[in-house]
């Protein structure tokens, strides 16, 4: 498959970033001179956001504001098998770049237009940013703890779920194309919609019996004791949905709690600060990686609390080859995360975001057959 | 509007239980595929979260017993039939089956094999058990959420890592689906959940790799805008009390056990505890100079026309005592309404929606977001809910019609009839063998272990539902 790339930002790159993944070859199509507003954060030490979203595509630009810009990106388009763009709502049409435009170039040509409310309805127009989207979408409202305020989700979690919905949406809209099934399509993909999907429990246990998930305590949650604890080396969290408490106290060396009156969820949780001491002092009795093996023997779903840095050394994710090496736009390495499966096919294309317009010469020159000398009179006029 | 279904025509077969793959093929079904969910006795099938989470919308099944030779025999035979083959059941189970995903691709090299797990196989977690929110601990997740003081926190859903690994799945058998397309080729797919929430906070880990660094916790603040928060404001009936200021958001709920009978019926007399609930809040984000001026405007606070804070450094320097102005303007208006006016000013901003706002989002409603389910025996109390689609689709088509949740076993004659040609007979025979089951659902409750918030008495008429003198009749 072959996709033209007009994203910026995170979720539109985030989508391309996953059909690159996959082998997929991907042209981005950048703005001359500036390009994609988040490679100018590159400046700042640490910040990779360009990089990690950009990787394994290929490179060009061109200035969708002039008519030479539009009538070469319609011959990209007709050489192509999906358009992804996460402009306004509306501004494709005002570039003349229409879906009816493009389909013009292309009659099978797939569309997927990434907006942060979609294309319809009365927030359309709505300014948003990662927290907004995530707080409109849900999940928030029940993150944090119920003393304090609602905290938002890590990173960018709901631009990049906007993206992989987009991402599924697309390479099904191609197999329908490829099926015979349909002629072209206009995928509208809402950030705030897909990501209230996948809050759908939630939603749905309030449509079906007014059911509200809320935030929990931080001392005692529903089963009686804090989810997250401090181990030895740093942050467990406990999960031991169908424990009995007898077993449970026993496992975590709490045996002079196991007598009758601590069975209860809500008895632990009104005594926690008796208890409260002595479970604290046994969980950091052990590592953190210790505990999740031996939960796990006992089929309790413990974790270890792991950040960014710990997961790099993370014996699962190296057993499993998680990580691939990145090249970084100051021209180091370092190891960034693959796709979450195993199966795919290789991509080809270098695991490095392009340089502004790297790829001029090779797509407009190789797949269009624009010769040197007009490669050089659009480089002059500004058109790419 | 027409109806868009891309993958007509594709046939899956899936060996699934919990939340995290059925969300994934729920996915297929709603773009057309035919999935069909295999069913035994004793799974989660028709359980109650299996109906409120909408996991076997739009699916057929079919009740095999695994454990007859000729189960397992009938199962290799709709094997070969199939596009795809998925399962989410420990390596151990399924090569007791034979299902495991040599001897599948043994019965059809072209065939496309996934299987999802918690820590994904193999590797030394292999064997781990795992749900949902133990992966986004593991993952990444929890350690970057919340202010840098406070122990990690946990994501406010119990199945987001299963959910974003049901996309994934529905992504990389796409993708196989389009390989082979253009190869003939099967795919063999291990997906791993605990990877997924990697990959999702993908750009972190890069980050901490390149710099040797582990993040700094920012609560709801942001490293290049401000301000940026989330802030109190007034609940539905005007500006909160001093009383509810400093209240914790769960003081007022009550339990659902406290409140209903065992039935799980309602009475008018419940109504009363959540009235007065006040957990009404404001994200905001000013994303530049300019609308930073926009919003001092709109506040009119004339402590903020300070020029320290006309660039984003000597705001981020000065976020607390920005955070108060903004904090006692919110307090005195509901969330939609600050939104309303943050945002005709061009200011990013939202209401932080709770479960009981969603359902009555304007722009979700207008966008046709929720379809209806008619279920022909009633569900606590109600023939008829309304379930979230995939969130997607063309702009010119209606979103998915979704048809009720079957029983195990009801879709035997159609599924061996289409799949295999099998006559009434031959279905009647395996019957008798005991290879095929049908499993008569137990009635939906709402059992005690889900009890986990607090409850709405008003919900029904929030909702505009009939009440359940209507709903019985």
């Amino acid at each position: 498959m072959r996709i033209l790339d007009l994203t910026h930002y995170v979720a539109g790159p985030f989508a391309t970033l996953l059909l690159a993944e996959l082998g997929h070859e991907v042209i981005k199509v950048e703005r001359p001179g500036t390009g994609d507003p988040l490679r100018s954060r590159r400046a700042e030490p640490g910040d990779v956001a360009f990089d990690y979203l950009n990787r394994r595509k290929r490179g060009v630009t061109l200035d969708l504001k002039r008519r030479r810009g539009r009538a070469l990106l319609k011959r990209l388009v007709a050489e192509s098998d999906a358009v992804v763009e996460n402009f306004r709502p509306g501004t494709m049409a005002r570039f003349g770049l229409s879906f009816r435009s493009l389909r013009r170039a292309k009659r099978e040509i797939v569309l997927t237009s990434i907006t942060n409310f979609g294309q319809t309805g009365p927030r359309r127009d709505w300014a948003a940013s990662e927290i907004v989207l995530q707080a409109t979408g849900g999940i928030v409202a029940a993150s944090g703890w119920a003393n304090g305020s609602p905290i938002k989700l890590a990173g960018n979690v709901a631009q990049h779920i906007g993206g992989l919905n987009a991402a599924i949406a697309t390479l099904a809209a191609v197999l329908g194309v490829q099926a015979g099934l349909e002629r072209g399509v206009w995928l509208d993909i809402s950030i705030h919609e897909a990501f209230a999907a996948h809050w759908a429990r939630h939603i749905s246990r309030y449509i079906h019996h007014g059911l509200e998930i809320v935030r929990e305590s931080p001392v005692a949650g529903k089963q009686g004791f804090p989810h997250t604890v401090q181990a030895k080396n740093g942050w467990l969290y406990l999960l031991a949905l169908r424990a009995e408490w007898e077993s449970f106290a026993h496992f975590l060396g709490l045996d002079e709690f196991i007598s009758h009156g601590w069975s209860d969820h809500e008895a632990r949780q009104a005594r926690w600060s008796e208890l409260g001491p002595a479970f604290q002092a046994a969980v950091a009795s052990r590592g953190r990686l210790e505990w999740f093996a031996a939960a796990a023997e006992r089929g309790y779903t413990f974790a270890p609390v792991d950040g960014p840095l710990d997961l790099l050394d993370s014996p699962q994710l190296l057993a499993r080859g998680a990580f691939a090496p990145a090249t970084l736009g100051d021209g180091s390495e370092a190891p960034c995360p693959r796709l979450p499966f195993t199966g795919v096919q290789a991509p080809a294309a270098e695991n490095r975001a392009p340089r502004l317009g790297e790829h001029n010469a090779e797509v407009f020159g190789g797949l269009l057959g624009l010769s040197a000398d007009e490669l050089a009179a659009l480089n002059a006029e500004g058109v790419i | 509007m027409r109806r868009w279904r891309p993958l007509r025509g594709v046939r899956v077969l899936s060996f699934e239980a919990a939340f995290s793959l059925p969300a994934g093929t729920r996915v297929l079904a709603d773009l057309g595929a035919e999935v069909v969910r295999v069913g035994w006795p004793g799974g989660t099938y028709g359980t109650y979260i299996a109906v409120i989470d909408g996991i076997g919308l739009n699916k057929r099944t079919i009740g095999i017993d695994l454990r007859t030779e000729a189960g397992k025999a009938l199962a290799r035979r709709l094997v070969a039939q199939a596009d795809i083959v998925c399962n989410n059941f420990r390596p151990p189970v399924l090569r007791q089956y034979g299902l495991d995903a040599e001897a599948l691709r043994a019965i059809k090299p072209e065939l496309i094999v996934l299987q999802l797990s918690g820590y994904g196989s193999p590797g030394p977690w292999q064997d781990f058990p795992a749900y949902g929110p133990s992966v986004e601990a593991a993952g990444g997740m929890n350690a970057q959420m919340g202010e840098a003081g406070d122990p990690p926190m946990r994501v406010g859903s119990g199945v987001f890592a299963d959910q974003a690994a049901g996309r994934y799945a529905a992504l990389a058998l796409l993708d196989a689906l389009t390989w082979r397309r253009a190869s003939g080729e099967g795919r063999t797919i291990d997906l791993s959940m605990y990877e997924v929430i990697v990959h999702l906070v993908g750009d972190t880990v890069l980050a901490a790799a390149h710099t040797g660094e582990a993040p700094p916790r920012r609560g709801n603040r942001d490293a290049h805008h401000a301000p940026q928060a989330i802030y109190r404001c007034a609940g539905p009936g005007g500006p909160r009390s001093a009383a509810d200021s400093h209240g914790r958001a769960g003081d007022h709920h009550q339990s659902l056990a406290s409140q209903t009978t065992p039935g799980g019926q309602w009475s008018a007399a419940q109504g009363r505890a959540s009235q007065t609930t006040n957990d009404d809040w404001l994200a905001l984000s000013v994303q530049s100079d300019a609308q930073w001026r926009a919003l001092r405007t709109l506040l009119g606070d004339e402590t903020l026309a300070d020029p320290a804070l006309d660039r984003v450094a000597g705001r981020l320097a000065q976020h607390d005592r920005i955070d108060a102005a903004i904090a006692a303007w919110t307090a005195g208006l509901e969330k939609g309404e600050a939104a309303a006016r943050l945002q005709a000013a061009g200011v990013p901003a939202g209401p932080v929606q709770r479960p009981r706002d969603l359902p009555l989002d304007e722009q979700l409603l207008a966008r046709g977001a929720y379809q209806s389910v008619r279920r022909a025996t009633p569900l606590l109390g109600r023939h008829e809910h309304a379930h979230l689609t995939l969130g997607w689709g063309p702009v010119d088509a209606a979103r998915p019609p979704l048809e009720p949740e079957r029983p195990i076993g009801a879709d035997n004659r159609r599924i061996l009839r289409r799949w295999l040609g099998l006559s009434a007979a031959d279905v009647r025979k395996l019957e008798r063998d005991g290879a095929l089951l049908r499993v008569t659902p137990p009635e939906v409750t709402v059992p005690p272990n889900q009890i986990i918030g607090a409850v709405d008495p008003d919900f029904a008429r929030r909702l505009g539902l009939p009440d359940e003198v209507a709903a019985a009749r």
